[in-house]
Order: C-alpha cells, then sequence, then structure tokens
C-alpha cells in the first residue's frame, strides 16, 4: 500500500462499475464533438486503461470538467492537448506525438506492411524468372 | 474435506501430466510402443481430474465454504447460485483452474483422435500436451491454489463476487474464451510434433483444419461476448475499447484466423507448410503472452489480475520454455519443410498468402502499440499512452485491403486464374459497391464522411461478390438453392463467415460515425428528444435484489412518425447498490432493433432536492449488426466443421500419409 | 545475362535464409528480456512536467482562515516542500507521523495543500493529528491542483528559494527517500543559493 490513488481493484480487464453521466451543456455540436473526442483521447492517470470520458475517478471528474472550461473558453483542440501535457506529460495523451520516441510506434505498422507487400511480391514474381 | 480432495486430484493430475509428457516422447524415439500407448489414457486420465477438481471447487462455492479463501474472497452467502458458480472463474485462481481443465480436456480429445496420425506425429502431439500441462498445474500448485484454506479463523461470510461480473454474460464469456485461447494448443502441439519428425504431409493438415477451426470459433464467440457484456454492463455505449486485456484476446484470435486460410492452402495444395507451422506456434505463443499480460500486471502496473510478483515470473518461465523451445526447434527443423514455392499472382493462393501478411502485420501492429508503452519505459525514454486514437489509425488502413482482396479471393482458381475470368463480373459489383458506398449516406444523411463511405462500399464490395462466387459455384453443382446447398460445407462456411465480415464492417463504420449521445439532467416529468426519439423520464422507482439495492427509472420512448407520436416502448435504466462490497453498478437500458439502439443509463443524482438525474441517451444505428456480423462468422466457422472431407477421406489419405518421406510408419502392435 | 541474375537471386536468397527463423527468434528473445524487465518496472509513478518550472501561480484561501488568501509567492525565500494531502486519502494516514517528524526537525518548512477535501474534516485531521504545515492552503475543487500536475495524494513537491520547483514525489514519504533523495537535493538547493 505505497500510494493512495483512487485505484480501482478489480478483477480482470474492466475497470469502472457506474458509468460517468455529466449533463454539460453545449452552445452547439462542434464543442460537444470536440468534448466527446477530447475526453476519449486522455488516459485517466489513476485508471487503468480507461479514458477520462469513461472513468468515475473524482481525477478524471475533475480533468472532464477543465476540459469543458476549455472549450467554453473557446479552446480547441491543440489548446486542450497542451494544457494536459503541460501539466501531466506524454502520458495523458492516448494518442502519443510523433516524435523521436515514438517514430517506430507510428511508422512501424507501415515499414511492416510494406515489408510484407515486399516479401510477396518476390515470392509471386519468383515464378516469371523461369 | 472437499476442498482437499480437489487439491489432491490436481496432484494428481500433475503427475499423470508428467507420464503423459514423458513416456510417449521417450517411446517415439526409442521405438517403445508399451510407452507410447501410456499417452491416451494418461491424458484422460489428467483430464477426469482436472473436471474433478474443478467440480470441488465448485462445490465449495455452492456450499459457501468460506474456509476456503478464494470462495471467501469471491462469494458470499446472499450471492444467488448461478453467480455462485460463476463466481468459480471470476478471479485469478479459479479462472486458472478453468483455464487448465479445458486444456486438459483438448487435450484428452485431440489425443483420442490422434489415433488418426501416424503414431510418431500422435505420440510427440500428446507428450507437447503434456508438457503444457506440467507447467501450467505447476504454475496452478506454486502459485495460485485455489483451494487454500482460511484456517483457523474462517471468515462467517465472504467478500462477495465483483458486481461487475454478475452479469449473464460475465457467466459465459470466460469459459468461451478459454476454450478459444487454449484450444489453439492443439495445433501448437501438432506443430511441434511435425517438426520434431521434420515432414508434414497435407493430409495431417487437414486432421488439423477442423481443431484449428473449433478453437477459432470459441475464440470469436468469447471476443464477441466481451463485447456485448462491455457494452450493456459498462453503460459507457462503447463496445470495444483497445483495452490491453482485449487486445490479450484479438492478437492470438488475427493469427488464428491467418492460420485457418494457411492451413486451406497447406490441405489443397500442400504448400506454405513452414509458415502453416509457424502460424501454429505463433498462435498459441500469443495466447500465452494474453495470459502473462493479464495475470503479471506487467502492463497495467501494480493493479490487474494478480498482485504476487512471483505469479508474472513464473508465466514469464513458462512463455519462455515454451515459445522458446517451439522456435528453436522451428529454426533448426523448418527448413526441411520448405519448398520453393512459385505462385502465380492470380491464384486462390496468393490471395491467401496475402491475407496472411495483412493479419500478421495488423497483429504486429496492435502487438507493437500494446507494448510500446512498455518498451519506453524499459529503456527510460519516457512514459506515454498507446489507445484507442492509435489502434482506430492503425486498423483502419490494414482492414481496408483486408477487406478488398477477401471479395477477390474466392474468385480467383487453385495455381493460375485468367483474369478475364472474373473481371468481366467484378466490374459490375465494384461499381455497384462504390455508387452504393457514396449514394445510400447522402440519400440518408445528407452529407458524406469518408469512413462511412469507404465502411460501406467496401462491405457492399465483400458481400455482393461473395455471394456471387456462391451461386455462381453453386449453380454449376445443380439449380438454384439446390446447388448452393451441395457445395462443400466448408466452403459454405467461408460464405457465412465472409457475410458476417461484411456485416461487422457495416456496423462499425454505421455505428462510429451515427452515433449521437447526450449527456442530460432530467426531471420526472421531463421529455428530452434525439432525433426522431423522445424520451419520457416518468419517474424513479427504489427496489430490491438479491445481494443488493436498485434505483430504477423509467423512461417511456416515442417516436415521431409522419407528424404523429407513437410509444414504441418503455426503458427502466438500473443503478444497484451491492451490499457487501459497498459499490454501485449501472445497468443500460436498451431498446433494440435490427436498425438502431436506444441506449439509457442512469447516472447520479444531481440534486436531492429537485429529484434531478444525470441521464446518458445514446443512439446507436446499426450497433447490433457488430455482434450480428461476429456471430456470422463464428457460424461460418461452426458449419465449414462439417464438411465431408474432414471425416471421410482421412483414413484412406493417411495411408498414403504414412509411407512419405522420413517417417518410420507405426511399427507398434 | 539471365543466367548470371538468376544463380545471383538464388545466391542472395540462401544467404538471407536464416532470416526467417532467426528474426522471429530474434524478437522473441528481446521480448522476454523487455517482460522480465517489466515485471519490476513501477510505471505508476509519472514524472512532472512541471520540475524544472516555476510554481504555477495561484490565489487559494487558507485551511485555517477562510478570509485569509494565499498566492505562491508566500511559498517562496527558502528550500520548501509543498505537501498535497486529503483526509479521505489513506496513505496520508501513513504519511503524517513521517510530517510530524520532518516538521520537528525543522530542516525545511513544509506547507500544506489541501486537496478535494472538506474544510471541517481536514481541520480536525490537523487537531487530532497534529499539525506539520506552516500553513494550508485550501483546494475543494482541485482548480489549482490541477494546475501543479496533481493526480492522486500524496504527493510532494521541493521548491527552491526562487519558487522553482526541482522534485515531485509521488505516494508516502519514507525514511529512505527523506535521506536518499530530499536530504540531498535540499542541501544541494541551499548551497546553490
Amino acid at each position: 500500500m505505497k500510494k493512495c490513488f483512487w485505484v480501482i481493484w478489480v478483477v480482470g480487464s474492466f475497470s469502472v462499475w457506474a458509468a460517468p453521466i455529466e449533463p454539460y451543456e453545449f452552445a452547439n455540436e462542434t464543442d460537444r464533438a470536440l468534448f466527446q473526442k477530447m475526453t476519449h483521447e486522455l488516459r485517466c492517470l489513476t485508471c487503468e486503461a480507461q479514458s477520462i470520458a469513461e472513468s468515475n475517478a473524482p481525477w478524471a471528474q475533475d480533468l472532464r470538467r477543465e476540459v469543458y472550461r476549455l472549450i467554453q473558453e473557446g479552446g480547441d483542440e491543440m489548446a486542450i492537448l497542451t494544457f494536459m501535457t503541460d501539466r501531466y506529460g506524454d502520458s495523458v495523451l492516448y494518442k502519443p506525438p510523433f516524435n523521436q520516441a515514438t517514430w517506430v510506434l507510428w511508422l512501424g505498422p507501415f515499414m511492416l506492411l510494406l515489408l510484407g507487400g515486399f516479401i510477396l511480391g518476390r515470392i509471386v514474381s519468383r515464378q516469371k524468372g523461369n | 474435506m472437499l476442498p482437499e480432495l480437489g487439491h489432491f486430484a490436481l496432484i494428481l493430475a500433475l503427475l499423470l501430466a508428467v507420464v503423459q509428457a514423458v513416456f510417449p516422447l521417450l517411446g517415439s524415439f526409442y521405438q517403445k510402443p508399451a510407452w507410447v500407448a501410456l499417452g491416451q489414457p494418461a491424458a484422460c486420465a489428467q483430464a477426469f481430474f482436472l473436471v474433478c477438481s474443478l467440480l470441488c471447487l465448485t462445490a465449495a462455492f455452492i456450499l459457501n465454504d468460506f474456509s476456503v479463501a478464494y470462495v471467501a474472497e469471491n462469494s458470499n452467502s446472499r450471492l444467488p447460485l448461478h453467480f455462485r458458480i460463476s463466481a468459480v472463474w471470476g478471479a485469478h485462481e479459479g479462472s486458472m483452474l478453468l483455464w487448465m481443465t479445458m486444456l486438459s480436456l483438448w487435450g484428452m480429445s485431440a489425443a483420442l483422435a490422434s489415433r488418426h496420425l501416424p503414431e510418431n506425429i500422435s505420440a510427440r502431439l500428446i507428450s507437447v500436451l503434456g508438457w503444457v500441462s506440467v507447467g501450467f498445474l505447476l504454475f496452478i500448485l506454486l502459485t495460485s491454489n485455489p483451494f487454500e484454506r482460511l484456517l483457523p479463523y474462517v471468515p462467517l461470510d465472504g467478500a462477495d463476487l465483483n458486481p461487475l461480473l454478475q452479469d449473464i454474460g460475465l457467466i459465459i464469456h470466460p469459459p468461451l474464451l478459454y476454450l478459444g485461447y487454449v484450444g489453439l494448443v492443439v495445433p501448437f502441439a501438432f506443430a511441434m510434433a511435425v517438426l520434431m519428425s521434420g515432414n508434414l504431409a497435407s493430409a495431417w493438415a487437414r486432421w488439423l483444419r477442423p481443431w484449428a477451426v473449433t478453437a477459432w470459433v470459441f475464440l470469436t464467440l468469447g471476443i464477441l461476448l466481451g463485447s456485448w457484456w462491455a457494452y450493456r454492463e459498462l453503460g459507457w455505449g462503447g463496445w470495444w475499447f483497445w483495452d490491453p486485456v482485449e487486445n490479450a484476446s484479438l492478437l492470438p484470435w488475427l493469427v488464428a484466423t491467418a492460420l485457418i486460410h494457411s492451413l486451406a492452402v497447406t490441405d489443397k495444395r500442400g504448400m506454405f507448410k513452414a509458415w502453416t507451422i509457424f502460424l501454429a506456434i505463433f498462435a498459441f505463443s500469443l495466447s500465452l503472452l494474453g495470459t502473462f499480460l493479464v495475470r503479471s500486471g506487467v502492463l497495467t502496473s501494480v493493479h490487474a489480475f494478480a498482485n504476487d510478483p512471483a505469479r508474472g515470473v513464473f508465466i514469464l518461465i513458462l512463455l519462455g520454455i515454451s515459445v522458446g523451445s517451439a522456435m528453436l526447434l522451428y529454426a533448426w527443423r523448418a527448413q526441411s519443410l520448405r519448398e520453393e514455392v512459385k505462385l502465380h499472382l492470380w491464384s486462390r493462393e496468393t490471395m491467401l498468402l496475402a491475407n496472411n501478411v495483412l493479419l500478421v502485420v495488423m497483429t504486429l501492429s496492435i502487438l507493437l502499440g500494446t507494448l510500446y508503452p512498455l518498451i519506453l519505459d524499459a529503456f527510460n525514454l519516457g512514459l506515454i499512452s498507446v489507445g484507442p486514437p492509435y489502434f482506430n489509425a492503425m486498423f483502419v488502413p490494414l482492414a481496408a485491403p483486408l477487406l478488398f482482396l477477401m471479395a477477390l479471393g474466392p474468385h480467383q482458381r487453385w495455381s493460375k486464374t485468367q483474369p478475364s475470368e472474373w473481371l468481366g463480373r467484378l466490374r459490375y459489383t465494384f461499381a455497384i459497391s462504390v455508387t452504393l458506398g457514396v449514394v445510400l449516406p447522402f440519400v440518408v444523411t445528407g452529407s458524406l464522411q469518408g469512413h462511412v463511405v469507404l465502411g460501406l462500399a467496401l462491405a457492399c464490395w465483400v458481400l455482393i461478390a461473395t455471394l456471387q462466387d456462391l451461386l455462381g459455384k453453386g449453380m454449376r453443382r445443380g439449380k438454384g438453392f439446390t446447388g448452393v446447398w451441395q457445395l462443400p460445407r466448408s466452403q459454405q462456411g467461408m460464405v457465412i463467415a465472409h457475410v458476417g465480415v461484411a456485416v461487422c464492417a457495416i456496423g462499425i463504420a454505421l455505428s462510429s460515425q451515427y452515433s449521437q449521445e447526450r449527456d442530460v439532467r432530467m426531471v420526472p416529468g421531463d421529455a428530452y428528444t434525439l432525433g426522431a426519439y423522445t424520451f419520457l423520464f416518468e419517474e424513479v422507482v427504489s427496489g430490491e435484489g438479491p445481494n443488493y439495492t436498485t434505483t430504477t427509472g423509467l423512461f417511456e420512448v416515442s417516436k415521431t412518425k409522419r407528424g404523429g407520436e407513437q410509444v414504441i416502448g418503455t426503458l427502466a435504466p438500473q443503478k444497484r447498490l451491492f451490499y457487501v462490497r459497498n459499490q454501485i453498478m449501472t445497468r443500460a437500458a436498451i431498446l433494440a432493433n435490427g436498425w438502431r439502439d436506444l441506449y439509457i443509463a442512469l447516472g447520479e443524482p444531481l440534486d436531492e432536492r429537485a429529484h434531478a438525474w444525470a441521464v446518458r441517451i445514446v443512439y446507436k444505428p446499426f450497433v447490433r449488426w457488430i455482434w450480428l456480423g461476429g456471430l456470422l462468422i463464428a457460424l461460418g466457422g461452426f458449419v465449414a466443421l462439417f464438411d465431408r472431407r474432414y471425416r471421410q477421406k482421412v483414413a484412406q489419405a493417411f495411408q498414403g500419409a504414412i509411407d512419405l518421406g522420413r517417417l518410420k510408419p507405426a511399427n507398434a502392435e | 545475362m539471365m543466367n548470371s541474375a538468376n544463380s545471383n537471386n538464388h545466391h542472395q536468397k540462401h544467404r538471407l535464409a536464416w532470416l526467417r527463423w532467426a528474426a522471429p527468434l530474434a524478437v522473441f528473445l528481446l521480448l522476454l528480456l523487455l517482460f522480465w524487465r517489466g515485471l519490476s518496472l513501477d510505471s505508476s509513478t509519472l514524472p512532472s512536467p512541471l520540475v524544472g518550472q516555476p510554481m504555477p501561480a495561484f490565489s487559494l484561501e487558507m485551511l485555517h482562515d477562510a478570509s485569509v488568501l494565499k498566492t505562491e509567492q508566500d511559498f517562496k525565500g527558502q528550500v520548501a516542500l509543498i505537501n498535497v494531502w486529503a483526509t479521505w486519502c489513506f496513505a496520508c494516514h501513513h504519511e503524517h507521523p513521517m510530517l510530524m517528524d520532518l516538521a520537528y526537525l525543522n530542516r525545511v518548512p513544509i506547507y500544506g495543500l489541501n486537496y478535494r477535501d472538506d474544510r471541517e474534516a481536514a481541520l480536525s485531521w490537523l487537531e487530532a493529528l497534529g499539525d506539520p504545515y506552516q500553513f494550508t492552503v485550501f483546494d475543494p475543487d482541485a482548480t489549482v491542483s490541477i494546475d501543479w500536475g496533481v493526480y492522486g495524494a500524496p504527493e510532494t513537491f521541493v521548491i527552491d528559494q526562487k519558487g522553482i520547483i526541482h522534485y515531485r514525489h509521488v505516494g508516502v514519504i519514507t525514511i529512505n527517500d527523506w535521506e536518499t533523495v530530499f536530504l540531498p537535493l535540499i542541501e544541494q538547493l541551499e548551497q546553490a543559493a
């Protein structure tokens, strides 16, 4: 018992029992969509494998409020992301930024696809050699 | 007494597994038929004792024996009987026992069925199954014994089953998923046996096909149920979260899918042998990897399944030994299976290989995303998180070509096809699909979204091309549906599964783009309108369940139709407060038909005096199609199992195979 | 021409054939190593991006007196600890005696940041268990705590004389933490000034 997070002790995979439902009101659909997108792309640091949109943890609740506040103040996606990473670092983002440490992550699948295509192409082209 | 019996049965099972692992293997190398003959009875007895052991644990739950630590932690005297039974696999130790029991049942069936295989292959197959059992039985006995007693201080009552798991979905989801997970042990053991023998006749690949497909069907159903449960139970309205644990089940599924396709080539054409063997090893390795990730806490840090570091270390060692030895064996022997493959671009082989490439790339990408945070952390390169936005971004560009080729594949002949054969008919199909993909969403919603167009067009493309193929081939056999009915079951199964994929793709594309979600504040008497639907919040009532109290909101749903309002149903979302753990669970209420789900979840009371509640109202079009498609996929696999070729010709085919190559013919008896 | 190209091709194929089995094996071994290391990693402690930055500006009520507003300026002047705590926080109970000891040692001032809490409960906690803080600011809705990058309690920040944050400790401060991390850092900061 090293720390006191609102750690939810659950067996297996899913870790919340009550869905967080908060009646935030939005001036328009764009704002609502932005709110839903952003809260799904920010990770709840005190939970395991949940976005702040999915967690009932008080911390996630606070962050949803901040996201809402930023949207009400006219903040765009960039402003919200900057606000969050300034305080919590990159690990709060579910979509890691492309940089020196993550280029393998982002380009890896395409490199693998190219490699697979290359191998496939070679196997198929053997036919022509003979 | 019963728990001790269960424990003892586990120990007996371990001893039998040792017999099963050692004797057939030695017997197969030293040509001792009597030793080889020990394998089958040992596998059967092992399965018997594991079933006994599982029954003992179940009995402890049914009888509320809280002197057993595992029962005390996961049950309660007020828990209804069916949940007391499902609580057996509600946490680490019991689920491991279930896992192991299923492993032994698979092992027993494969051992019994392997009498159709040449004796050397059969002996080694049984032995490998035995080794896997030994590893996991040791794991259970040494680190996760479910029969541990809490003596002399026996608790008066148990701590109750996690409320999240008190749901019908969770009664059947883990057993199905585990059946799929551990079913992959049969292809794995088969691959090992083949590698030890250094030869693979296509007839053996035919023997393996139904096993691989069965495991894959269970895995499909398990994943499906998990997703359906998450949708119903968690109150977020989502159905896939790219959670590491979900990924752990998806990874072996993807490779198993690749395996059943590659097995088709090995069976029909005798090609891709080394690759098929590799996939068989890969699939089970991923299933073990999943077990490690879920139970070691390495990904979700301190708080997942196991909190005992010894368990993580133990599974890691098991993983290292089993997969490591398989890989080494593969490195050593695969060369003898390798053949110079020559493929024509327009052939079914090439299409199936392309399918394999895409599925494996998909698997590796998801694996990369799942493990990347761990990799960076291990090298001290910082902490990051990889979540749904990444996986969605990776998945779509890989799934699109897969779907595109899925329609083309069945239209290709084995070996070589003239493009002119199919180009004529598929040209129109392609044009129609693209048109439908663009026109349908535009007509219905008045706007166009890239993902919808792509998803819909591809789904139509797969759907139409697959049916075209079915009808075309059916026509050649006989008139109308009799011809279709006379096609081989495996072909019918393939069509059903591919149609399932198309249905699933429609569900994913439409539900993810057109869903609408509102969190609103409502007072009884309020009405909220979302699209054509009006939700009238009538009242909140309290009630009581067996081990919880409930707060239920009642909503009347009506739909605007040509000016008039028509009531279409009542929704009763619930909040349950479970006594023992003092936890609140949301139970969403869903009003569904084939086209859309209306989904309501009740949140917190916002203002006690005004009786205001937070309510989530969700409109999800076509979401059911996702599971319907999944069911069709599983059904396709099921139908394929009834192919006559898997039964009739097996015996003759093996006669030929036994005389092949370096194998010693069965000289026993 | 054709022939030589072909044999060249074959030669190359054989040279690379070992990759077919070696690549998966190598990847697997790397994964094993990774998992082995992963078992001993604790990813629940996040590094704070605020380290090296000045304290975020704020203005909060004092816990003991709602009429007094405190700002980050009030923390400045010496090397100090800022401890985030709450009465609902189980681990804070464990940490409290250690904070009392530190207050008794009086090596550096300790300021409290009461996080997402109830004022009455917080006051009676300090009354019952002792008050190790110079003063505590009250942040019931966590607005300021979020600016500080707080995501749980307890957390402890080390600031220097000018109010630059030098370290963020997540979780309970143990004697070992104090001796191996805090004390050397505090001495270094004091000498630097």
